[in-house]
């Protein structure tokens, strides 16, 4: 196994329903994720590819296999712990990104700080990220004050405030034109790089594989790497 | 905390909604309380004031002192020490030129017996012919003056007033105290009558002569016309106002909730315990309904200064704090199902969307 691995996968399935009206949505996924690295996950909707990524972060068991985050085997947690891992471990960035409207953006780490008290970035670190992100001077706006864009890097920094070492992304350019998902795609390809994250996207949109260290595909449960994919 | 004061500075309207039907409701229950609690004093300060244990009465008089009399001769059976005073009670209406007419309850005591010694007189003494009276001081709110010479029902002789007492109210009425003797005349009696009752300070004074018997204050109480029936209508009505504050809290807390169970489950998909969420909803469930029963409580102080002193309600702070935390155990119930509705909320939900 790599040593700088966050997140394994082995041999992991996922079956939904009973007896007859059983659905084997995974079937059988290695998978690993390094710190450092973007890995890009597409495959067309129903092809299991949301469903591995809430396995991934410990939101759904797997039906059969082992699945590990920074070395910790989820099968063997406790609900409470996997939401401790999670606070810890992982930043989800969402296609709708969900942040409270009634909390400016100032407000949405304070919350984040109000759960998990430690480890979080510095002010200083959160700052930088804030400039990093573009969204310094949107501090004391409310999400409705802000555009889609705007919402977005919010959401990004909010999942990056806690410092977790795994970042699993779910559609983050669905419904956006070709230079923003340009944009986004360098801000996931630095994130990973220059802070040292193993980063997840799962995605049907091909114009971000560009920026992918992995690229995968996905397609009816089963996962093979890639070299390139025709957009 | 941090969640539920941010929301509700943020939505300020919605909020403020839920808040005015929390204050209206609070500000109804507290009126109410004040009104039945009003009432309940003016059928009872009268009896509150004697200190009495027991009170022996007419067996045929189905526990109602207007339908008691107890003959001389069974007094005599009676074992009559300071614990044990006569009581005579008449309905009369007092008259006096320029005045309007009262309706009120006539007590005639003894002034060596513990009653009349008891007497909580604000002004002048207690009456020493049966023409003198003692009335309650609404009379002297009512422009009635020591030494003032009134009528009751239609007795000829003038009664004068030569004193004033406080909290002297029986069955709703203003009590007017005179001697026993005085009672006789306004009853049309003839010598052969005693009272109308006997009281007794001793828990466990008896009713040793036949036709009589004795019943604990209490009952006697709760058996005054009306009052039971009374004391249910009021509970009834603020036992429903608390179901419907229930019910309000309950309704907007689990709207509310519902509009934010996609933020909620991003925040639990991040690792947010759902404690945490829980416990932002129950604070805000109790700011909504602390502030809302603090305005009532204003509103309710303002009505306590404005209202006349004939009305009768009694503001109590005790009784009037103890609903008000009674208010604030109904909104966290009615936090409850919004609570449910959290514990249940998938973050898987908002991945994939």
């Amino acid at each position: 196994m790599n040593s700088a691995a966050i997140l394994t996968l082995e041999k992991v399935s996922k079956v939904f329903g009973q007896q007859e009206s059983q659905i084997e949505v995974l079937h059988q996924i290695n998978f690993t994720a390094a710190k450092g690295q973007l890995n890009l996950i597409i495959g067309p909707s129903g092809s299991g590819k949301s469903t591995l990524l809430t396995i991934a972060g410990g939101l759904q068991s797997a039906t059969h296999g082992t699945v590990k985050i920074a070395g910790q085997n989820l099968a063997q947690m406790t609900a409470k712990q996997r939401d401790a891992l999670r606070l810890t471990q992982i930043g989800f960035i969402l296609q709708s990104y969900n942040l409270l409207p009634y909390l400016t953006v100032n407000e949405q780490f304070t919350l984040v700080k109000k759960f998990k008290k430690t480890a979080n970035l510095s002010s200083t670190s959160l700052a930088s990220l804030l400039n990093e992100l573009g969204i310094a001077a949107l501090k004391d706006k409310y999400p409705a004050e802000l555009s889609g864009g705007q919402q977005q890097r919010v959401a990004i920094a909010r999942a990056l405030y806690p410092d977790p070492p795994l970042i699993l992304a779910d559609e983050p350019t669905a419904a956006l034109d070709s230079q923003r998902v340009k944009q986004v795609g360098r801000l996931f390809s630095q994130l990973a790089k220059q802070r040292q994250k193993a980063v997840i996207i799962v995605t049907h949109d091909l114009r971000l594989q560009q920026f992918a260290d992995h690229l995968y595909q996905i397609s009816d449960g089963q996962i093979s790497e890639v070299k390139q994919l025709k957009v | 905390m941090f969640l539920a004061f941010k929301e509700i500075r943020h939505e300020k309207l919605r909020y403020g909604l839920i808040i005015s039907m929390i204050v209206l409701i609070a500000y109804l229950v507290f009126i109410l309380t004040s009104l039945a609690q009003g009432l309940a004093e003016e059928n009872t300060a009268a009896i509150q004031t004697w200190n009495g244990q027991r009170i022996v009465l007419n067996q045929n008089a189905d526990i109602n002192l207007s339908q008691s009399l107890i003959t001389k001769k069974a007094s005599q059976q009676q074992k009559i020490t300071q614990q044990e005073a006569y009581l005579g009670q008449a309905a009369v209406v007092a008259k006096k030129a320029g005045h309007a007419k009262i309706s009120a309850q006539f007590i005639g005591i003894k002034n060596h017996q513990f009653i009349a010694k008891n007497l909580n007189l604000t002004q002048g003494k207690l009456p020493q012919t049966p023409q003198q009276i003692v009335v309650d001081q609404s009379f002297k709110d009512q422009g009635y003056h020591l030494n003032d010479q009134l009528q009751l029902n239609s007795q000829t002789a003038p009664f004068k007033i030569v004193g004033f007492t406080k909290n002297a109210k029986l069955n709703i009425a203003p009590v007017i105290y005179g001697q026993l003797t005085a009672w006789k005349k306004l009853k049309n009696l003839t010598g052969d009558f005693q009272a109308s009752a006997i009281i007794s300070k001793k828990a466990s004074y008896q009713a040793t002569a036949k036709g009589l018997t004795a019943y604990p204050i209490s009952k006697f109480i709760s058996e005054l016309p009306g009052y039971a029936a009374q004391n249910a209508t009021f509970s009834l009505m603020i036992g429903f106002l608390m179901v419907i504050a229930l019910i309000v809290i309950a309704v907007f807390l689990y709207i509310l909730t519902i509009q934010k169970a996609r933020n909620y489950a991003v925040l639990r998909a991040q690792g947010v315990p759902a404690g945490f969420l829980i416990k932002a909803t129950l604070a805000q469930a109790g700011l909504l309904v602390i502030v809302g029963i603090c305005l009532a409580g204003v509103l309710t102080g303002l009505t306590a200064w404005l209202t006349p002193a004939n009305v009768p309600m009694s503001f109590q702070p005790a009784v009037l704090g103890s609903l008000a935390a009674g208010l604030v155990v109904t909104a966290m119930l009615g936090a409850l199902i919004p609570i449910w509705t959290i514990i249940k909320i998938d973050p898987v939900s908002v991945i994939g969307g």
